[in-house]
Order: C-alpha cells, then sequence, then structure tokens
C-alpha cells in the first residue's frame, strides 16, 4: 500500500496475548490435575482437556481460515473491553491495518499454541513434582466399553507401545467412589504417557502445523502488499522552475511621430485597417519574411520608429527578440487579437506576457489603442 | 525484451507540453505556468514497472526555428542527409550557443525519442508552425501531434488537416480535463508508432489501471484509520488539585483542538500523496466541536482511578489466592482465590480516597487527572467523512497538470448515505454510534466501503 504502512506494533500484540494465553494454560493444567483431595484425575475428563476441546477449536480455527473470517481468539480477546484506554486505541489501529485478517489469524493460532504448551508444561510440572492418580468413573460405561474409543484415539502413536490404552489398565484404574480398586497406587500413574501422546497428537502439532501454515499466510500477504506497494514507480530528472520575472515595459496609447509597421503576425487585412483608424497610416508597410530576408536584417527606414505587429496570443519567441535587439533606438510591439468574426480584445494575461518580454529591450513599449 | 520507448513532448512554448508530461506521469512537480520559456531544459519522467516502462521528455519550445532550419537546409542538399544534419546541429558548438533551447529539445529526438508535437486547439493555424513541423520532419524519427484544446475546441479540425500533412497519428487530448480513461487511451495510441513499444505501454497501463483501484483500498483504510483515531482521542494530565485543574482547562482545550486538526490535515495529506500529487494547496474550514469535552477525576497510584484501581487488586488478590490453592491440591475449593479477590477488591473500594492522600518521600499517592475529550457528538464523524469522501472525488477526478488549490468542502454526505442500501445504512450509523462511544468496530472498513463505491456528485 502507499498510504498505510502494516505497522511494526503488531510485533508486540503476539507476544502479550500468547504471554496471557500459555499462563492461561499453565494453570488451568495445573488447576486441573491438581485432582481432588487425593490427587485423583478423572481421565475422561482429562480426555475432555486434551482431546476435545483442542480438536473442537481446531475446526474453528480451519474453518475461520476457510471463510476468511477475521475472528480467532486473538481477536476475541482483543475484542474483550478489558484492555486500558491506551491499548484500545493501538488496537483500533491494528484492525485498520491492511494485512489485519492474516496478521490475526497468526496471533490467533500463535496464542493457541502458547495455551497448548503452557498446558503441557503445566501437565510435566505436576507430574515432576506430584502424584498424579489418572482414574476414571462411569455407571453406564465398563472398561471394555472404553478401550475401543481410547485404542482409537491413541492410533497415532502406535509407535509407542508404553502409551497405548489396555483394558487391563482400563480395569485396574476403573474407580468407585465407594473404594479403591487397585494395590498398587503405582499403576494409576500409568496413563500420563497417553495423556502425554494425546496432548502432542492432538493440540500441539496441530496447532504447530497451523501456526506454520498462518506464518505462511502472514509472510506471503506482506510480501505481496509490499511488492504491490512498489510495482509502479515513477522518477523525474531535471529542474525547472517557475521565475519571477520583474521588468516589464510601460503601455502606451499612441505614437507621436511617424512610424514604420511590421506586420510580423502577417495580420488581416481587418487588423491593418483598425491600426490605421487608431493610430494612422504608417509611413512604411512591411513583413516579417521582408525585413528578416533584408540585406541589412532591418528592412525598414531607420528614421521610423518601428511598430511590431504581433500575435497576442503567442508567446514572444527570441527570434523575435534578436530581430528588435538589431533595431536602433525605441520601438513598440503591439499585440493584437483576432479570429474569423472580427477583432478581440487583448486578454490582461497576454498583454502582462508581452510587457515582460518587451521589458527585456531597452526602450520599447507596448502599444495598446484605447 | 523491447526496448522501452522514449517519448519528447516538443512545440511551441507555452502550448501545454509540460500540462501534458504532467498529465500522464501523475507527478504535479511539473513547473507550469501561463509564463512562456518556463521550461528551460529538458526533464525526464521514467514510469516504469519492473523492466517494462517508458520515459517522457519534457523539453523547452521552439525559441528560433526559421533560423534553425536555415541552418539545417544549409548543411543537408538532399533528403538523405537530413537526419544527419539534424545530428550534427545538435552537437556542433556554436549551434548550442545559438540554438540553446533547439539544440536542447532535439538531443533526446536524435538519441531516440519519438516526437510528441503539441499545439493549441483554441488558437487559429499559423504558417509559422511549419518550420517546427519541418525540422521535427528532418529528424526522421516516429511522431504524433498532440492538439491540446486550452481553451475550447474551435480550431482543432483546421490543426488537424494542417498537422495531418507532417504527422502519421493526430490526437486531441486536454490534459487539465480529459479523465483516467483518456489519458490510458492516448498512452496506448503512442504503441501506434512502434510495435515494439506495445507491450512495455500495455504493461503500464495496465498497471496505472491496476495502481488506481488500489489507491481507492488505500483511501478507504486512511479514512477508517482517521475516524478511530479522531473519536478516541483524549488528551490528559495530572494535577495536585481541583483548582490547578480549573486552570489548566483552556490550554488543554487549545492542544486538544490543535492536536484533532492536525491528525485530519495529515490524513488529508497523506491521501494527496496517495493520488501523487506532493505540492497541491488546499484549504479546509475548521473542525468544530459543540461539545464540552473537558473533564476531572480524582486518580490513585499509578494513575489509576478507584475502579481501575479494584480491578488491579481483586486481580492481584485473586491470583495470591490461586497459589494457595494450588498449594493446597485443589483442597480449599478455589476459596483462597475468592476470598483473595474480595478482601483485596474491598480494601481498593473503600480504602482508595485514604491511599491518595499518603505521600511517600514526599510524592502524592494521589491527585486529579483532567481530560479532554474524546468527542461525543455524534455529527463529527459524519464530518470527517463528507470531508475526506469530498477530497477523494476530487483528487480522483483531478489532472496532475493542474496547479489550482483546492477548498475541501463537506460535498452532499447526505445524498451519498441516502444512495446506500438500507442495511448499510444503518450498518453506517450504527458504526458511528459506536465510535462516538469509544467500542471498538472490527468492520469499520466494511461499513466504509459502499460509500467508495458511490462517489459523491459533483
Amino acid at each position: 500500500m502507499e498510504a498505510v504502512r502494516h505497522s511494526d506494533k503488531h510485533a508486540s500484540v503476539p507476544i502479550i496475548l500468547s504471554g496471557l494465553t500459555f499462563l492461561t494454560g499453565f494453570l488451568v493444567t495445573v488447576s486441573f490435575l491438581a485432582g481432588d483431595d487425593q490427587g485423583r484425575v478423572n481421565l475422561l475428563y482429562l480426555l475432555l482437556l486434551f482431546v476435545v476441546i483442542p480438536l473442537a477449536s481446531l475446526l474453528v480455527s480451519l474453518l475461520l481460515l476457510v471463510t476468511r473470517s477475521n475472528q480467532g481468539l486473538a481477536g476475541w480477546l482483543l475484542s474483550l473491553p478489558v484492555w486500558p484506554r491506551h491499548w484500545r486505541s493501538h488496537i483500533a489501529e491494528l484492525v485498520m491495518s491492511p494485512l489485519h485478517r492474516p496478521w490475526l489469524f497468526y496471533a490467533s493460532q500463535l496464542s493457541a499454541f502458547m495455551l497448548g504448551l503452557g498446558g503441557l508444561l503445566g501437565f510435566m510440572f505436576l507430574l515432576l513434582l506430584s502424584d498424579v492418580s489418572f482414574v476414571w468413573r462411569s455407571t453406564l460405561l465398563k472398561a471394555e466399553d472404553l478401550a475401543p474409543v481410547l485404542s482409537a484415539i491413541a492410533w497415532p502413536w502406535q509407535f509407542w507401545p508404553e502409551a497405548q490404552p489396555t483394558v487391563a489398565m482400563l480395569q485396574t484404574t476403573q474407580d468407585f467412589r465407594s473404594g479403591a480398586q487397585t494395590n498398587d497406587p503405582r499403576l494409576l500413574g500409568e496413563w500420563w504417557r497417553f495423556a502425554l501422546a494425546a496432548q502432542l497428537t492432538f493440540n500441539l502439532l496441530p496447532r504447530c502445523l497451523m501456526l506454520i501454515i498462518a506464518r505462511m499466510i502472514y509472510g506471503y500477504r506482506t510480501r505481496l502488499a509490499a511488492s504491490e506497494s512498489s510495482q509502479l514507480t515513477i522518477s523525474s530528472a531535471g529542474d525547472n522552475q517557475v521565475h519571477d520575472i520583474n521588468q516589464s515595459a510601460p503601455i502606451v496609447d499612441h505614437i507621436d511621430k511617424s512610424f514604420a509597421l511590421i506586420n510580423w503576425a502577417q495580420a488581416p487585412d481587418m487588423c491593418l485597417a483598425a491600426l490605421h483608424s487608431n493610430i494612422g497610416q504608417p509611413d512604411y508597410e512591411t513583413g516579417r519574411n521582408q525585413v528578416t530576408d533584408s540585406a541589412d536584417g532591418i528592412g525598414f527606414p531607420p528614421t521610423l520608429k518601428p511598430v511590431v505587429l504581433v500575435k497576442s496570443w503567442e508567446p514572444p519567441l527570441a527570434e523575435l527578440e534578436d530581430y528588435l535587439r538589431l533595431l536602433p533606438g525605441a520601438g513598440y510591439i503591439l499585440p493584437m487579437d483576432w479570429d474569423e468574426s472580427g477583432i478581440n480584445p487583448v486578454t490582461p494575461a497576454h498583454i502582462e506576457e508581452w510587457c515582460r518580454f518587451t521589458g527585456k529591450i531597452p526602450q520599447w513599449q507596448v502599444l495598446q489603442w484605447r | 525484451m523491447a526496448l522501452n520507448p522514449v517519448f519528447a513532448v516538443v512545440g511551441h512554448p507555452n502550448k501545454g507540453k509540460s500540462s501534458i508530461v504532467s498529465t500522464l506521469a501523475q507527478v504535479d512537480s511539473v513547473a507550469i505556468s501561463s509564463q512562456s520559456g518556463t521550461t528551460r531544459s529538458n526533464e525526464e519522467f521514467t514510469i516504469s514497472l519492473g523492466e517494462a516502462g517508458f520515459r517522457l521528455i519534457d523539453t523547452p519550445g521552439f525559441q528560433r526555428p526559421a533560423a534553425v532550419l536555415k541552418w539545417l537546409k544549409a548543411h543537408a542538399n538532399s533528403a538523405e542527409k537530413r537526419a544527419d544534419a539534424v545530428r550534427q546541429f545538435v552537437s556542433d558548438p556554436a549551434c548550442i550557443e545559438a540554438f540553446p533551447d533547439e539544440t536542447e529539445l532535439l538531443r533526446p529526438i536524435v538519441n531516440g525519442a519519438a516526437i510528441l508535437y503539441v499545439v493549441d486547439g483554441s488558437r487559429p493555424y499559423g504558417a509559422e508552425y511549419e518550420n517546427e513541423m519541418e525540422i521535427l520532419r528532418w529528424a526522421g524519427q516516429p511522431s504524433m501531434a498532440l492538439i491540446n484544446p486550452i481553451e475550447s475546441e474551435r480550431y482543432v479540425t483546421p490543426w488537424t488537416q494542417a498537422l495531418g500533412q507532417y504527422f502519421r497519428i493526430v490526437k486531441v487530448f486536454n490534459p487539465m480535463q480529459d479523465d483516467f480513461d483518456q489519458q490510458m487511451t492516448i498512452l496506448e495510441t503512442f504503441a501506434h508508432l512502434n510495435e515494439a513499444w506495445a507491450e512495455p505501454l500495455q504493461t503500464i497501463v495496465s498497471a496505472l489501471r491496476d495502481q488506481r483501484r488500489r489507491r481507492q483500498q488505500d483511501s478507504l483504510q486512511l479514512l477508517t484509520k482517521l475516524l478511530i483515531e479522531l473519536c478516541n482521542y483524549q488528551l490528559d494530565q495530572k494535577v495536585l488539585n481541583a483548582q490547578q485543574a480549573e486552570t489548566l482547562k483552556p490550554a488543554l482545550e487549545a492542544r486538544y483542538f490543535q492536536k484533532m486538526k492536525a491528525m485530519e490535515q495529515q490524513a488529508h495529506t497523506e491521501l494527496k500523496k496517495l493520488y501523487r500529487y506532493q505540492h497541491l494547496q488546499s484549504d479546509i474550514f475548521e473542525l468544530s466541536f459543540e461539545d464540552n469535552l473537558f473533564d476531572t477525576e480524582q486518580w490513585i497510584v499509578w494513575g489509576l482511578n478507584r475502579k481501575q484501581l479494584t480491578m488491579a487488586a481483586t486481580a492481584a488478590g485473586a491470583a495470591a489466592g490461586a497459589i494457595l490453592d494450588i498449594g493446597l491440591a485443589g483442597h480449599s475449593l478455589f476459596l483462597g482465590a475468592l476470598g483473595g479477590g474480595l478482601m483485596a477488591g474491598g480494601s481498593a473500594w473503600f480504602g482508595a480516597d485514604r491511599i491518595a492522600d499518603y505521600k511517600v518521600l514526599g510524592m502524592p499517592l494521589g491527585g486529579y487527572e483532567v481530560r479532554q475529550g474524546p468527542v461525543r457528538n455524534r455529527n463529527f464523524p459524519y464530518v470527517v467523512l463528507g470531508r475526506f469522501l469530498w477530497l477523494t472525488h476530487a483528487l480522483q477526478h483531478r489532472n496532475h497538470a493542474r496547479r489550482d488549490a483546492l477548498r475541501i468542502s463537506e460535498g452532499e454526505l447526505s445524498e451519498q448515505i441516502s444512495a446506500l442500501a438500507g442495511a448499510e445504512q444503518k450498518a453506517l450509523h450504527r458504526a458511528f454510534d459506536r465510535l462516538v462511544r469509544q467500542k471498538n468496530i472490527s468492520n469499520l472498513e466494511e461499513v466504509l466501503a459502499p460509500l467508495f463505491i458511490n462517489p459523491p456528485s459533483d
């Protein structure tokens, strides 16, 4: 874009959002895995946290990607009215950026990834510093009912046999509130590998993939915007300026003595007739070609005052100046304006132009009869 | 890859050569004046897209065509020597001194530039032009004539007839008034001078059309940014007591209004730059702010007001309680977080005034904050919108050759809004209502977009 540039401020927002979601993921997981008073965690709830919710949010992300929506986790977070005032105006600026959508999608994926990462760290934290007992409870389901479902969930990490669920494990870890079910408490911790694999497979890996895709889309759009803005270039070389010319010849409305008319403009008879009636008959009358081709380059008797008739609308050229500088003494420039319908008044702009030009020639004046 | 074309814009002085270059190159830096002889040396403009592009060269006008033709005739007695004579003329030091304008204007032509000969179609044809046209014919380069109807098209026909005897292509082009499509048509016509130029010229024409479309989108983004900035802008300052706050009011008001005007002016300048107007002068009547936008509020430690302090204390208390809960492995049923939050929040709410009176190392922990803005007048965003749309429309329909100033007005905004579909109108009014209440609007750009599709009436 030529005017609105993608702001560097974009960089700080994902970091802040990621920090927040990381902390949230950590705290939620730690709170959840803290379990009940005996440190028992319901495996089925854990599946909800590590499999169902991540998969559902992943589907939402894919849907947003397909529908090119500008919402997502980051969009939702940024729309919350909790940010300080200076942040709100900053967020509002981000919203109108041309790269807002891909950026928002990227920020959402990064936030979701950091949420998962926070969860993973919380999980590892508890595994290291606490004894987590994974149990499951159900009135309706038996271990044999649940085993195929868990096996299906564990299908992606078949290469890791220790993380595979078995009916025996399920039977051992089924919990009834009325009493404990296993004599060996260490068996209750065996599910950690399954839980870890589930979290990695259904949360972190796909989210990582989405993050890479989002980054690529954002990078592509950024490059595209940059290339679009630099496509067409217009450069210039040279520096002409409008110069103020101060000298200006005086305007007179009559001439006192006999004169020679030089019809530089090759004006038609109606112009000459008007001239005769306004300033009198010239003592000598000649045309442009006659004077320039003449032997002395002047082309009229030097005792006469020259009156040079020019087209008012044509800008004065240097070739006229060259001719005027050959002439001895003073003279008059007579700009006239005409067309097929007759003689027109000379416009002030044209008069001004001719006065500027005549001012360069010593003793010359502009003639305009009233 | 074909060589990119170069066009030398030549002709009599003051016939609009610089105007034509200015409009076709979309630059307003070209010196244009009613005084003849403003262009004293060649000025070159390169319009390029990657490797494709073309160059336009603005040249001084002919000043001594009769003498130059005489010189050329003296140096070439047969047709095959004419181009060489022109080349010799351009490089001859004596000619450079005697005919500075002609040697300057003919230099790009002898170096391969095509000729764009410009005349004024509002004034009658004159035989004195034949010297110029003859010199250009001698140069032997591809050539085209452009009739510029500066004041009227009255003499276009006789000019067309006369020019047709010297130039294969004769076109009428008004650099002050012809619209963008007509400008593109002229650029496309240049390709007729040489088939090899069709590709680079077509590339540039397509790029210029794309650029025009993008500018519309970019204008929309500028407007969105401006509206959000103006409607959210607030100026605040901390003072020790209420009396000091009241004293500060006029200065704060003045700073606020000045900043608001500057923000709008900055957006207008960016909009002009977007349309490649670097030198365009414009004036605008001042924004009016009817509301009393001044407000004073007490603040306590770290610049927080009572509500913010309570919320911060609640969050901190809850976090501390939550750590306790985690330490107890959830046995406390989150009572730690709940109790911590309630206690800390309550203390902050009821103890805020007392905290404000405390001093640490002589520095007070509380005071007053004076604020100016943000705007609450529902009409305000419409005024900003109307002025911005008017300027956008003016720039879209203005040619770069014009040098007159713009007088920005609000235009007929109500008509433009009426032209929108009912749902679009509602969305706009709703969005502006949210704007003056400083609510976030994620789709403001989409809401404003239809206004850029329906341009204001002239």
